[in-house]
């Protein structure tokens, strides 16, 4: 039971004073400024350790002000009443807003290009992530050439020039054959796709090759100066390295190439973890795990690895203890599924809020609804983890974003 | 003196494995080595690909590697040891395959550049998978994994077993093998220097002579008589054991001519352990230069070639066989021919005409010697691997199966349990 809000005179005028002058400048900033809102549900999953039934939550110019089972308030505070509130769903692997071509096709080393540049902030691809209660996403560029460039982390809503939370967040490698795609060897010589990779071992030669070159700074002289400080930031371990892979030997691969050359990457993707759940465990990588099929078909695929080994990579990832989120599309239905075939309910919601907030570093300030963060929840119609709850709003600094 | 042997080894062998075990302790917790079980396989004969056959014989098992073989009057069933007897059945080593491409990813040739030094394929290896797992039961335990041929050079190869476990555990050595292809697959007919033939020829020889001159000046430094150290190029970095003679070439080189430039520039010139991994086509005509350097030929998997001269279908093998070529076997170039067929391909040469026992010995200690693992896989000796199948009899005859497999001392296949696939 948290009883506080006894601000002084001292401290109210001293909140007033600027609020008042912004009014006189902007009137319409200014009203969001000053909102208090008081949310009161029945349950809050608070994603740090407990859930209050029912609970309170008081929300101060879009941050978290106070949470707890009541609140007195000594100044007067808009009140929603809700059923069910969790924090905002965090979306570690999304190519959302992302426009034109989503990689550099005509290089295969571009780390220093960046997806920031090139978002269109009114997509429709964020209504629907509003929809669904995904308040923040990490977009990563395509994955059609080795060193794509930097991933950006943004909200799904909110003024422009704020929702950009981190735009270099890490360097994304492209551990996969998806870099092979376009490369042609046999066509016209002048065709800027005559060039490596054609496979999957020209993907990992360029990474061996490229980092040797920094590491022994030979000047390559096809890289700018940009190019090679991110390059000298993987190498000395202070770049956070994103490695798109799938398939147990990219994954394999990626983990060697980073050990061999002094860094740990991310995994993304990691659609063949269950055949090597304790060699990832060893590894001590990170994973965004994005393979979840949220229906009984797994692809093509028959026999145990269609059904039970997919079903339950999070189960067996979370009883290895390896540090893992969901990531990709429908997450609230992902974190269901994964419920039902073996994850504890508790560890599935965490794994689509504050694990990938803290696998993305940005969980001072998201990923739980803790006093001090920032005010992006999502309410519900009842139970997040029951597949007849729906969302029923979305709040991303203090604002409320009504879902259709 | 026997029985004070005997007696010795009684008493030690608890203590050694006690020291093992704890030695192992480490490592143990990921379930290798220390706890693999003991076997006393007894079987009608064994086949040893290192000597005379032994009738009714017994082969133990401990560790994962053959601790002894012989007759089993002589050796019995030691204590601690499984008994597993196949009455009138065949033991005799797993056999090695000396081309295949089925050891991981399908993805196989990097066709930018005529010459790929550059690259290796033991990072996309996938332990075990399906096509290995069949190829278990055609009792192959050994593969070459290489690129393919699609350029003069694919790139690193790698040595591993068919059977299940990480890549740490299936791997035998990587770098394994250089693939280089000569002729055929790779002539492009467009585009970079190397369009024909000679082309080739030039590219291939620029590209080893690169390789030789960097591991040249390294072994300079290395034996002090270049002061300066020179710098680390990874593109040519493991040409080191193949100039060093530690690894061989693996040659996709096939027809007269083409085997005629491989003998000359790869061995005569480059001074390298050469396999003549193909040897197709008319090739077995140029066997007395083969015999005179002493090279491997691996041959397949086209077993067959119609002689215009004389209007007659001849066996590849049995006409290498027939001009004295002993360093001989066969190959599947999977999934060209599939994995588990390669007692299939030695069967149509006998068929031909190769010796039966040459062709037993062809699929285990000659394959192994080509490939330079002879210390590890190819017969049934102490020390090495326990790589056995146990077959229902000669496994050149085609009405004969592999009835259990095992690798590294662990059962992998066993009819018994598991339904016979081939």
């Amino acid at each position: 039971m948290i009883k506080n809000d006894s601000t002084s005179r001292l401290e109210i005028l001293f909140w007033l004073l600027p609020c008042f002058l912004i009014i006189l400048s902007c009137p319409t900033v200014s009203a969001q400024q000053t909102s208090r809102t008081l949310i009161k549900a029945q349950t809050i999953y608070t994603v740090d350790g407990t859930i209050l039934s029912p609970g309170q939550v008081l929300i101060q110019d879009g941050r978290i002000a106070f949470v707890g089972s009541s609140i007195e308030l000594s100044l007067p505070a808009e009140e929603v009443e809700v059923d069910t509130l969790i924090p905002g769903i965090v979306n570690a692997f999304s190519h959302a807003g992302l426009t034109g071509v989503g990689a550099e096709i005509s290089r295969e080393v571009t780390p220093e290009f960046d997806t920031a540049s090139t978002i269109d902030w009114q997509s429709r691809d964020f209504l629907e992530y509003l929809d669904q209660g995904v308040t923040t996403i990490q977009v990563l560029p395509e994955t059609e050439n080795v060193f794509a460039g930097f991933a950006c982390i943004l909200k799904s809503a909110g003024d422009i020039d704020q929702r950009l939370v981190n735009p270099q967040q890490g360097v994304v490698l492209s551990v996969s054959s998806d870099p092979t795609s376009r490369n042609r060897s046999r066509s016209r010589p002048d065709s800027i796709y005559v060039r490596q990779p054609t496979n999957r071992m020209g993907v990992v030669w360029i990474i061996r090759n490229t980092i040797h070159q920094t590491r022994l700074n030979l000047g390559n002289t096809d890289l700018s100066p940009q190019a090679l400080a991110v390059l000298n930031g993987i190498v000395d371990g202070s770049r956070p390295v994103i490695s798109v892979s799938r398939a147990d030997f990219d994954i394999r691969s990626a983990l060697e190439l980073g050990e061999t050359n002094g860094f740990l990457p991310t995994i993304y993707g990691g659609d063949e973890v269950y055949r090597m759940i304790d060699e990832f465990k060893n590894s001590k990588a990170r994973l965004v795990y994005t393979a979840l099929t949220t229906n009984s078909a797994g692809r093509s695929l028959r026999g145990p690895e269609g059904t039970e080994l997919r079903w339950n990579v999070p189960g067996k990832l979370h009883t290895a203890e390896i540090q893992f989120c969901l990531a990709g599309e429908n997450l609230l239905d992902q974190a269901q599924f994964a419920v039902r075939f073996g994850l504890p309910k508790d560890v599935a919601l965490e794994a689509i809020t504050l694990s990938p907030a803290t696998i993305l570093n940005i969980d001072k300030q998201l990923g739980s609804i803790t006093a001090g963060k920032e005010a992006d929840l999502v309410a519900l119609s009842g139970d997040p983890l029951q597949p007849t709850s729906r969302v029923l709003w979305t709040m991303i600094g203090g604002k409320i974003y009504d879902t259709p | 003196m026997m029985f004070t042997f005997k007696g010795f080894a009684f008493q030690t062998l608890p203590l050694c494995f006690a020291l093992c075990w704890c030695c192992d302790g480490l490592v143990a917790a990921e379930g290798d080595a220390g706890g693999k079980p003991k076997y006393a396989i007894q079987v009608a004969k064994v086949l040893t690909s290192a000597g005379e056959p032994i009738v009714n014989g017994t082969i133990l098992v401990s560790n994962g590697k053959i601790q002894s073989v012989g007759k089993t009057s002589d050796i019995g069933v030691p204590k601690g040891y499984t008994r597993i007897v196949h009455k009138s059945c065949f033991a005799m080593p797993g056999l090695i395959d000396a081309h295949s491409h089925v050891g991981g990813s399908g993805d196989l040739n990097e066709m930018v550049y005529q010459t790929n030094p550059e690259l290796r394929n033991w990072d996309q290896i996938i332990p075990h998978n399906e096509d290995l797992k069949v190829a278990i039961a055609g009792g192959v335990t050994t593969i070459c994994y290489i690129p393919g041929s699609g350029t003069n050079m694919g790139g690193w190869g790698t040595l591993m077993k068919t059977g299940p476990g990480d890549v740490s555990d299936v791997i035998i050595r990587a770098p394994g093998v250089l693939k280089i292809a000569q002729s055929g697959n790779p002539e492009r007919r467009d585009g970079e220097v190397g369009s024909g033939r000679m082309g080739m020829n030039y590219v291939i020889r620029q590209q080893l002579e690169e390789g030789r001159l960097y591991v040249r000046q390294w072994d300079d430094f290395e034996a002090g008589r270049i002061a300066n150290q020179p710098q680390v190029n990874l593109r040519l970095e493991y040409f080191k054991p193949l100039f060093h003679r530690e690894i061989p070439v693996v040659v996709h080189t096939q027809a007269y001519q083409v085997v005629q430039s491989t003998l000359r520039i790869l061995h005569d010139e480059m001074n390298l352990k050469v396999v003549i991994d193909h040897g197709t086509f008319d090739s077995y005509k140029i066997s007395d230069e083969i015999i005179k350097r002493n090279i491997p030929v691996m041959a397949g998997p086209r077993g067959f070639r119609y002689e215009p001269d004389d209007g007659q279908i001849k066996g590849i093998v049995a006409e290498y066989a027939k001009r004295g070529v002993t360093w001989l076997s066969v190959n599947t170039d999977a999934p060209v021919i599939p994995q588990e067929e390669l007692a299939f391909q030695a069967t149509m040469a006998v068929r031909y005409g190769w010796d039966e026992e040459d062709a037993v010995s062809g699929m285990t200690i000659e394959a192994a010697r080509a490939l330079m693992i002879d210390d590890r896989v190819g017969s049934l000796e102490p020390g090495k691997d326990a790589d056995i199948l146990i077959t229902t009899g000669s496994i050149v005859d085609p009405r004969n199966y592999v009835k259990q497999v095992f690798i590294d001392g662990v059962s992998v296949y066993d009819i018994a349990q598991d339904r016979r696939r081939f």
